[in-house]
């Protein structure tokens, strides 16, 4: 891990990270705390993708939304054609409420 | 302590069904799930919501959540569990899984604790090298905050170890100090921050994602900002020096002769600072003012005979 900048804060290290840190798949897994086939059918649903370099790594992007993923299908007992329904409307009502903020300006 | 009324909490009647209780939790979890809804104190509701739910749901830990209420009815004021008082039952912590789960109430611990607690969470770990658990949280900041940089305090549960040698989630309040252009999404890692580890395994880290906050006036993508400038015609047309608001205060800015509506005009590196800061655009919106008097009304009319101009002649929709 790269951290672009580091600073000294009541003996605590505060790191930043890049955002651009890619994991692998072992780490994706323990992380979510799922299995590989796991991620995987979260892949073949199209909830998240695999870089394109690697078959088995993912961008922190992409992690992020898998754990996003994983809380809503464990808290809204959600399948994995709905979670990938979920998260693609909620990145469209991201989207809308970003240009109806600069619209109303 | 105060007693929480689960049924309030879920807006039910005391009397409500399991199916009523199952269809009421399912409705306020996606209404208020943080991963769905953005609103401020939406994750606060959801973990109140998920905790009244995982006792009503359970027919066993609903009776005893009644008996106490009643118990509670009957007295006043704060909240004490009978003397005496056991939970005739052990909770699975597996039931308490997802972004409400191991997170409970001091109301919820009185109750319910003990045996739990005495369960631990240490079965997250047996699947894993001896290395704690990493933490991932979120921490939602102003844009303010992130152009300044901050001090900000998190709150967040964490598994802690305890003499025993049990590991049990305890709330913890952290001083994260925030530099200043972190972006939103952007992590950040507290080396140590996250859960213990195990035997002579170092301790895993806190993952923080900084997660901005909608601005009325300032919008950021990435590290620019844009904002809004209403401008007079006349402004647009002849040019002038005007003011417009930054993160860092008010900056002057030339706008050029026959500036249009919605043109940006970038002010560089007026945006969050980083090593390559960002960039400010003000976005350019023309207000039309209105003809009230007479001279007004008169000025527009020569306006209208100086330009003769016809804004739909390319519009296709003409018949």
């Amino acid at each position: 891990m790269r951290p672009t900048s580091d600073q000294e804060v009541s003996g605590m290290k505060v790191e930043v990270l890049e955002s651009d840190r890619v994991y692998t798949l072992t780490e994706v897994c323990r992380i979510c705390q799922i299995d590989e086939n796991g991620v995987q059918k979260l892949v073949d649903y199209g909830v998240v993708v695999y870089e394109p370099s690697d078959e088995a790594r993912f961008r922190q992007s992409q992690l992020d939304r898998l754990l996003r993923a994983r809380r809503l299908q464990e808290d809204l007992e959600l399948n994995h054609a709905g979670v990938a329904l979920a998260l693609d409307l909620l990145d469209t009502i991201a989207r809308l409420k970003r240009d109806i903020a600069l619209l109303k300006r | 302590m105060e007693f929480v009324d689960y049924y309030k909490v879920m807006g039910l009647e005391d009397d409500a069904s399991a199916d009523d209780i199952k269809r009421a939790y399912r409705k306020l979890a996606r209404k208020y799930h943080p991963d769905v809804s953005k609103e401020e104190g939406s994750e606060a509701r959801f973990k109140e919501v998920g905790e009244a739910y995982n006792v009503l749901k359970d027919p066993e830990r609903r009776r005893e959540y009644d008996e106490l209420k009643q118990y509670q009815a009957s007295g006043g004021g704060g909240f004490q569990p009978p003397p005496g008082w056991h939970s005739r039952e052990s909770i699975n912590p597996e039931d308490f899984a997802g972004a409400g789960g191991a997170d409970f109430s001091d109301f919820f611990e009185q109750i319910f604790g003990s045996r739990f607690r005495q369960q631990g969470t240490a079965h997250t770990e047996q699947h894993f090298d001896a290395r704690g658990q990493d933490i991932h949280s979120s921490l939602p900041i102003s844009i303010h905050d992130a152009f300044k940089g901050a001090t900000v305090e998190l709150s967040l549960s964490t598994p802690t170890m305890h003499e025993s040698g049990s590991i049990r989630n305890e709330q913890k309040k952290l001083k994260v100090k925030v530099p200043a252009g972190v972006t939103n999404g952007q992590k950040i890692r507290l080396r140590g921050q996250g859960g213990p580890g195990v035997g002579k395994g170092a301790a895993g880290d806190l993952y923080i994602e900084i997660q901005i906050r909608e601005d009325d006036r300032f919008h950021l993508d990435g590290k620019d900002v844009s904002v809004s400038v209403p401008v007079t015609p006349w402004e647009a047309a002849l040019g002038a020096s005007i003011e417009v608001p930054t993160l860092d205060g008010a900056v002057k800015m030339t706008i050029p002769a026959n500036a249009t509506q919605g043109q940006r005009l970038r002010l560089k590196g007026r945006g969050l600072p980083g090593k390559v800061p960002g960039d400010q655009y003000a976005i350019l919106s023309v207000i039309v003012p209105k003809a009230v008097t007479e001279e007004q009304k008169q000025a527009y009319q020569a306006m209208s005979e100086l330009w003769s101009l016809d804004p739909r002649a390319n519009d296709g929709g003409k018949s």
